[in-house]
């Protein structure tokens, strides 16, 4: 699984995107992260482990608290890539409308 | 979703026939720096039948884009995705002078598979790449 896959993978999860959308107001440790959820500590703890590993978020050294951060990179190249597969549709429809005026 | 809606100087069944005929196909697909092969595309423009296009690129990387035909409505309407449902939507309306407004609605890059399955999350994802507040 290539970056860019596993990133796609973490975001098609409704509750890691909200995950994400707490930690892009701020650094949070695990507690602060699972607050608004109705879920687990170690399901929160999964699926910030998932989100880590997409690079999506980095993660503290500090073992009991490990506040998580959200790091841009990731989500740049998913953006990107969506920006990408856009423009694969906009250069197409481009040469579409030389092609039809012929 | 990605939408894009382009008005085209030609009238609807002409680019109905750019979308459905391999022959015509081949002229436009892809985005710069890339091609259809003519022997790699197969259309089959049915309700319910598979289409297939091997694309290639000037540095000789392939790509495929497939999927199924689930709605077919000549000059109007083609709507394909997986075999499990509507992904994307290409609508031609007549907007006069002979001219035609092509509207192309996507959730989810048909054929990318090594993204395929995560089309209900792209939807959110783009809310995502534009919050409120900028993601460092």
């Amino acid at each position: 699984m290539t970056t860019l896959d596993a990133t796609f993978a973490a975001l098609a999860d409704p509750t890691r995107r909200a995950i994400l959308a707490r930690l892009a107001k701020g650094e949070a440790t695990v507690n602060e992260v699972a607050e608004p959820f109705p879920i687990s500590l170690q399901a929160v703890s999964k699926h910030l482990k998932v989100l880590e590993r997409a690079g999506l978020i980095v993660r503290g050294r500090a073992a009991q608290l490990r506040p998580s951060r959200i790091q841009g990179a990731a989500l740049k190249d998913a953006a990107d890539w969506l920006q990408d597969y856009r423009g694969f549709w906009a250069e197409s429809f481009d040469r579409l409308e030389e092609h039809v005026r012929d | 979703m990605t939408e894009i809606v382009r008005v085209f100087d030609a009238p609807r069944e002409r680019l109905w026939r750019a979308w459905t005929d391999p022959d015509e196909l081949v002229r436009w697909w892809g985005k710069r720096g890339w091609h259809a092969r003519r022997d790699g595309i197969v259309l089959d423009v049915r309700p319910g039948a598979p289409f297939r296009i091997v694309s290639v690129s000037e540095a000789g990387d392939e790509m495929v884009n497939e999927g199924v035909w689930h709605e077919v409505v000549p000059p109007e309407r083609l709507a394909f995705g997986p075999p499990e449902g509507v992904t994307s939507v290409v609508t031609f309306a007549d907007v006069g002078d002979g001219r035609t407004e092509l509207r192309f609605t996507t959730t989810t890059p048909m054929g990318e598979r090594a993204l395929a399955g995560f089309s209900s999350g792209l939807d959110r994802l783009a809310e995502l790449f534009h919050p409120t507040r900028s993601v460092p």
